[in-house]
């Protein structure tokens, strides 16, 4: 109805009644679809330009009423011989009005517009039946003076108010053409312009689009772009204002094609679509044939939070995204459409029918394979009759196992049982990732007896070779299995093995025991029976017998007369033997000991002198001997158990008898001496009786006692000595120092002198003072000094005595300092740092940091503190602890027993468990307390403690060693902002509080151990440190942690890299002191 | 009558079961060694001599056996004697007693000891009596 009145708005200008018009165009008055009147308007414009034929066909509804007025048609008539609708809604209008009495609705008036433009009846009476439920309209500024001034048309009456006053332009102006005009915008020196221009009624219309066309083909080319579809419309979101059917909110997920053999998991399907929207329903659907699944699903979304735009919105995106792409779910691809009205059930009701279709055609297969199958057998069982052989199938027949014939693995003989046998091999299985399932699966319409997973392969066995064989021929490289590494289809090929032999083993059951010769006898008469049972009875009897013996008979006679009581001459010969043998043996120790005893007796027994040193080996040696001489294990036995008590025996004498000191006795032999010595070792030694032992360690004691001289006059005392044995009293007489000592080698009398190491340093007068220790030092010397004759004139005098003396003075400067400097730093300083002469003299010299360490302080005893002040509290701790536990060590030894700080796994799990538990605690008592806060780390903490440093006044020390990557203490401090340390850090310079203590954790959080602290704020800094701090984060706070860079001893001082930023200002750079050999010399 | 292996096997375990089995086997092992000076020495007896000396025999060879495991010697010694048919035992007798023409043929003993008619007539004769008392039991039971 409004494009009605749009249309008639052209007219509205000359009528000059614009609120009434607007009235009118008010939309949403009338109540019919719009539809409707769209199509009752073409209808009645149609009928009213045949009407009015000798108008021009583009002439306007409106423009028809003026023209109308002027040619003699009154309104009433025109309305009446427009046609009979117009009738109607005149009489229409007339039964609304008179019948209801409501002449001045407006309502009623419009209803009775739109009705008249209608031919239906229903509608008419819906007006009819609104009208009644509707207030009477009253028409407003109904008033004279307005109508003559605005109304043209009065609705009430349904004519045009001023009618009369009307007159047409055409017949009072001739000079505008009759026709009328029309605007156009044309182009006019390059600007659009609007012209009016003659309207030419008479021209018939052409397409404007067809005037520059060209045409190809006989159709019109277009410069547009040829569209193959439709356009997409923008989506419109589904509201609650929307009308119409909500829109789709489900997907059918669908595969591309047919791929019963996808295993895919529902969920998994699932999983995959969720991420369009939350899923309210899932369904997956199966073959109602034979409950396979379909691989189809319907996935339903959900709007969750009440928008109810959402659930078709994430079903339209998952349709989407796949559209154009396809959707593969985990190698599958699958095709996702919106269910939309019942493509489910098309979809399914395909798959079902392609599934039944397959099964049918499998069906077919088989059956033609049997049928070939049968007429196979009926060749062969001809072919049989004539050639008059068992029937046995024909490997041959099978063009996959001609000329190849597998064997059936060893273990697997058994169980396959001579039956037939499928068999794939493992190399393809395992290349495609086949299981015994799939086979189970496949090879299911068959009678297969069982399947065997196999290191070599799968083995399918079947009871009876028939199935085997049309299992294989129908099967064998027909039969496709998905395969897992492919995801493909593969064909599989089966090799079928035959039984070898016609005869199954025993246990395969009654069947085949049945056909051998064992049939049950039955007798006839009685005494066959009993005859046959005696006979039974006595071969029952026999093997009775027979067991009997061997067993009651047989084997105890033979133990019995194994005994040693049976075989007395035999026992009495072999102890005889052994007897034999021990007589030989002691023989040859009494010969052994002879020799010995000879051969000491010929020579001095030097070697006894010194302990046991190389007797083992000496004693092995002659094991060995002796072995060679006697074989027996027997005797092998008893004189290595001989041997074996000797030697500690000895030791343990001389350890007890000689008491000297090692240093204090001995010098050295010749060469002679020590070849005696190795004689007399073999013979003192090779002791393997227990007489013999006894002599040995007798002699041993003797020999020890043995006394020896000083070198001078050595082989005077051994010519003395070596006839009569008491000059062990001498001997024992002699100091000390001179007496025979146990090492290896030899020693000398005194210590080796600084001189005896240096060789090629000449001899200070002090050292050859100090060279002559004892009077045959004195002697010797004489002897020496008597050969020596002097060649130059020998300085005398004063002079002589003062240049020794000057030479012996500093000699005695030199020692002291080297002595401090050994003090100090446990070595001498670098020949570079000795003073050639005096300092001063020298002048300025740079000294490179090499040297530098070695005068720098923190080599001075670094891994100990310094002696200054070293007792902490910690320190403290410990000593009351000690006195404590001395104390109550009598009482109760296990509470002594100091806390083991160790920082082994048990020991953190144990803290940690301890730390639960004190959590839980805490938690039990509901309220945050102080009292069982625990420090967690305080558990790990190493033993330390601060004592002056080397490096910078105090430091701080390890009081035990300490492993690498160990937590060593945590640097505890107040925890303060940014700010905060900053202000602070200026009033410690301030009040001259020069050491810095502030730690930064992060960047707003600094941890200042100044004047609340733990220990950890002593550790100094090193360029070469031993320790590194670590933050760590213990309950969500940052913290701290001083860790071991690497293994760390006792007394260390421990150091970590304070990592300074680089500062620019020379003046505020802070001077290193660590000495470290890689020392950078600055903090920052 | 018909009787079936089954009759026959219940018809032996009756007779071993009254003890004529083990009665049988007694005899045989108790019987005089037939055909021999030393007429009152049983069969048993002999065996055990016999073994006896094979035993000492071998302990003469080699004087070790009686200083090893005892059971585990006089196990290996025990299957060497039952082997072949006792061949040891046979032979050796026939070695050292050469002169003695006696032969001590173990197996062949007992061979013709069940070969001996007067035994299975017995024994068809006390099995006669079994399966009698036997039937009468089957009889009376239903």
């Amino acid at each position: 109805m409004s494009g009605y009145y749009r249309r008639t708005h052209p007219s509205s200008g000359q009528y000059k009644h614009p609120q009434e018009q607007s009235q009118y165009s008010r939309p949403g008055q009338y109540r019919y679809p719009n539809d409707h009147s769209y199509q009752q308007y073409p209808n009645q414009y149609n009928q009213r330009r045949h009407y009015n034929h000798n108008e021009s066909s583009r002439r306007r509804y409106s423009d028809d009423r003026p023209h109308s007025l002027n040619s003699t048609n009154t309104r009433h008539s025109y309305y009446s011989t427009n046609d009979n609708q117009s009738g109607a809604y005149v009489n229409n209008k007339s039964d609304v009005n008179n019948g209801r009495g409501l002449p001045q609705s407006r309502y009623s008036n419009t209803s009775a517009n739109t009705a008249s433009t209608s031919s239906n009846t229903p509608l008419r009476t819906d007006s009819a039946l609104l009208l009644q439920q509707r207030p009477p309209s009253v028409l407003r500024y109904n008033t004279d003076v307005l109508k003559s001034k605005f109304h043209y048309f009065d609705p009430i009456k349904g004519e045009f108010s001023n009618k009369d006053k009307m007159i047409s332009w055409k017949a009072k102006d001739k000079e505008f053409a009759e026709t009328g005009y029309y605007v156009v915008k044309e182009l006019q020196d390059g600007q659009f312009k609007l012209k009016v221009k003659h309207r030419h009624p008479e021209i018939k219309a052409s397409d404007p689009r067809n005037e520059n066309a060209t045409i190809i083909n006989g159709k019109v080319a277009s410069h547009r772009k040829c569209r193959k579809s439709l356009i997409l419309l923008p989506r419109i979101s589904y509201d609650k204002y929307s009308l119409g059917p909500p829109p789709p909110c489900e997907i059918v997920v669908y595969p591309t094609q047919d791929s019963s053999t996808t295993n895919i998991q529902d969920v998994s399907i699932k999983n995959y679509f969720k991420k369009y929207g939350e899923i309210s329903h899932f369904e997956a659907f199966n073959d109602p044939s034979s409950a396979l699944p379909l691989n189809v699903y319907l996935i339903k979304y959900t709007s969750p939070d009440g928008k109810l735009n959402d659930a078709a919105k994430s079903a339209f995106n998952a349709v989407r995204k796949y559209e154009s792409s396809g959707c593969f779910i985990m190698g599958f691809s699958f095709n996702i459409v919106l269910n939309k009205n019942s493509i489910l059930n098309n979809i399914i009701a395909k798959f079902v029918e392609t599934n039944v279709k397959n099964l049918q055609k499998l069906q077919e297969d088989l059956k033609k394979a049997k049928e070939k199958e049968m007429e196979k057998e009926k060749v062969k069982e001809t072919q049989s009759k004539e050639i008059n052989l068992p029937k046995e199938p024909k490997v041959d027949t099978l063009s996959h196992a001609s000329g190849y014939e597998k064997k059936i693995p060893y273990d697997l003989l058994g169980v396959v049982n001579n039956r037939p046998v499928l068999h794939v091999s493992k190399i393809f299985i395992t290349k495609h990732g086949f299981r015994v399932e799939d086979f189970k699966y496949k090879l299911r319409g068959y009678r297969c007896a069982r399947f065997i997973d196999h290191p070599t392969g799968i083995y399918i066995i079947f009871n009876d070779i028939a199935h085997a064989q049309t299992c294989s021929n129908a099967e064998s490289g027909k039969l496709t299995i998905m395969s897992r590494s492919r995801r493909m289809p593969i064909p599989i090929k089966f090799h079928l093995i035959l039984p070898r032999f016609q005869n199954r083993t025993r246990f395969n059951g009654p069947g085949a025991s049945t056909t051998s010769a064992d049939v049950p006898v039955e007798y006839e008469s009685k005494e066959e029976f009993i005859d046959a049972t005696a006979k039974q009875i006595l071969k029952d009897l026999e093997k009775a017998l027979h067991v009997d013996i061997k067993k009651r008979l047989i084997g105890p006679t033979v133990f019995d007369t194994l005994d040693h009581a049976n075989f007395p001459e035999v026992l009495a010969k072999s102890e005889l033997r052994e007897k034999q043998k021990k007589q030989e043996i002691a023989s040859k120790i009494a010969e052994n000991e002879l020799k010995r005893k000879g051969e000491a007796k010929r020579d001095f027994d030097l070697f006894g002198l010194y302990g046991g040193y190389a007797k083992s080996h000496k004693r092995s040696l002659d094991r060995r001997s002796s072995l060679t001489m006697d074989r027996t294990s027997l005797k092998r036995k008893k004189l290595s158990k001989d041997i074996k008590p000797m030697a500690h025996l000895l030791n343990e004498e001389t350890d007890s008898k000689e008491a000297t000191p090692y240093n204090d006795s001995g010098t050295p032999f010749s060469k002679e001496d020590d070849e005696e010595e190795d004689e007399n070792m073999t013979s003192s030694t090779s002791s393997s009786s227990e007489e013999e032992e006894e002599e040995g360690t007798d002699k041993k004691l003797k020999s020890e006692s043995e006394p020896t001289t000083p070198e001078s006059d050595h082989l005077h005392v051994i010519k003395s000595l070596l006839p009569d044995e008491n000059g062990s009293l001498d001997i024992l007489d002699t100091p000390l120092m001179y007496k025979p000592t146990t090492t290896e080698i030899p020693e000398p009398v005194y210590p080796p002198e600084e001189y005896d190491l240096k060789y090629s340093q000449t001899l200070s007068p002090l050292d050859l003072q100090n060279a002559v220790k004892d009077e045959e030092d004195m002697s010797i010397l004489k002897e020496l000094l008597n050969s020596y004759t002097v060649t130059s004139a020998p300085e005398t005098g004063a002079l002589l005595e003062y240049k020794t003396w000057k030479s012996r003075t500093q000699k005695v400067e030199e020692e002291k300092a080297s002595d401090w400097q050994i003090k100090l730093n446990g070595t001498l300083f670098d020949s570079e740092l000795q003073p050639v002469s005096s300092f001063k003299a020298e002048g300025f010299r740079k000294i490179a940091d090499k040297l530098k360490v070695n005068y720098l302080p923190h080599r001075r005893k670094i891994h100990q503190p310094l002696n200054t002040v070293n007792i902490h509290n910690e320190k403290n701790e410990y000593t009351p602890e000690i006195s404590q536990r001395e104390e109550s060590s009598t009482k109760d030894p296990s509470d002594s027993v100091p806390q083991e700080v160790s920082s082994s796994r048990d020991n953190r799990a144990s803290n940690r468990r301890f730390q639960q538990n004190i959590e839980a605690q805490k938690a039990a008592i509901g309220t945050e307390s102080e009292l069982l806060s625990l420090n967690q780390l305080n558990k790990r903490k190493k033993p330390v403690m601060f004592a002056r440093s080397a490096i910078h006044n105090w430091g701080l020390y390890a009081l035990d060693s300490i492993a690498a990557k160990e937590m060593i203490i945590e640097y505890v401090g107040e925890r303060i902002r940014q700010p905060v340390a900053e202000m602070r850090e200026k009033r410690y310079l301030k009040n001259g509080i020069g050491s810095s203590y502030l730690f930064r954790v992060d960047e707003n959080t600094v941890i200042d151990a100044t004047k609340k602290g733990g220990i950890a704020r002593f550790i100094n800094h090193c360029c070469d440190p031993n320790c590194t701090a670590k933050i760590i984060k213990v309950g969500g706070r940052r913290r701290i942690v001083i860790y071991a860079l690497r293994d760390i001893g006792a007394n260390e001082e421990l150091t970590y890299d304070y990592k300074f930023e680089r500062e620019q200002d020379d003046e505020e750079r802070l001077p290193c002191l660590c000495g470290a050999p890689n020392c950078k010399g600055f903090l920052n | 009558m018909a009787y079936g292996v089954e009759d026959g096997k219940k018809l032996s375990d009756k007779y071993k079961k009254e003890g004529h089995f083990d009665k049988l086997k007694r005899d045989i092992l108790s019987n005089t060694w037939n055909g021999t000076e030393e007429g009152n020495e049983s069969f048993e007896q002999m065996l055990r001599d016999r073994v006896a000396t094979v035993v000492k025999e071998m302990v003469n060879e080699d004087e070790d056996l009686i200083f090893k495991n005892r059971g585990l010697t006089s196990a290996l010694i025990e299957s060497q004697l039952v082997k072949d048919n006792y061949s040891k035992l046979n032979n050796k007798n026939d070695d050292d007693y050469g002169n003695d023409a006696r032969k001590f043929e173990l197996d062949a003993y007992i061979h013709s000891e069940l070969q001996d008619p007067k035994l299975l007539e017995m024994i068809k004769k006390q099995l006669g009596e079994a399966a009698g008392s036997q039937q009468e039991e089957s009889n009376g039971r239903t």
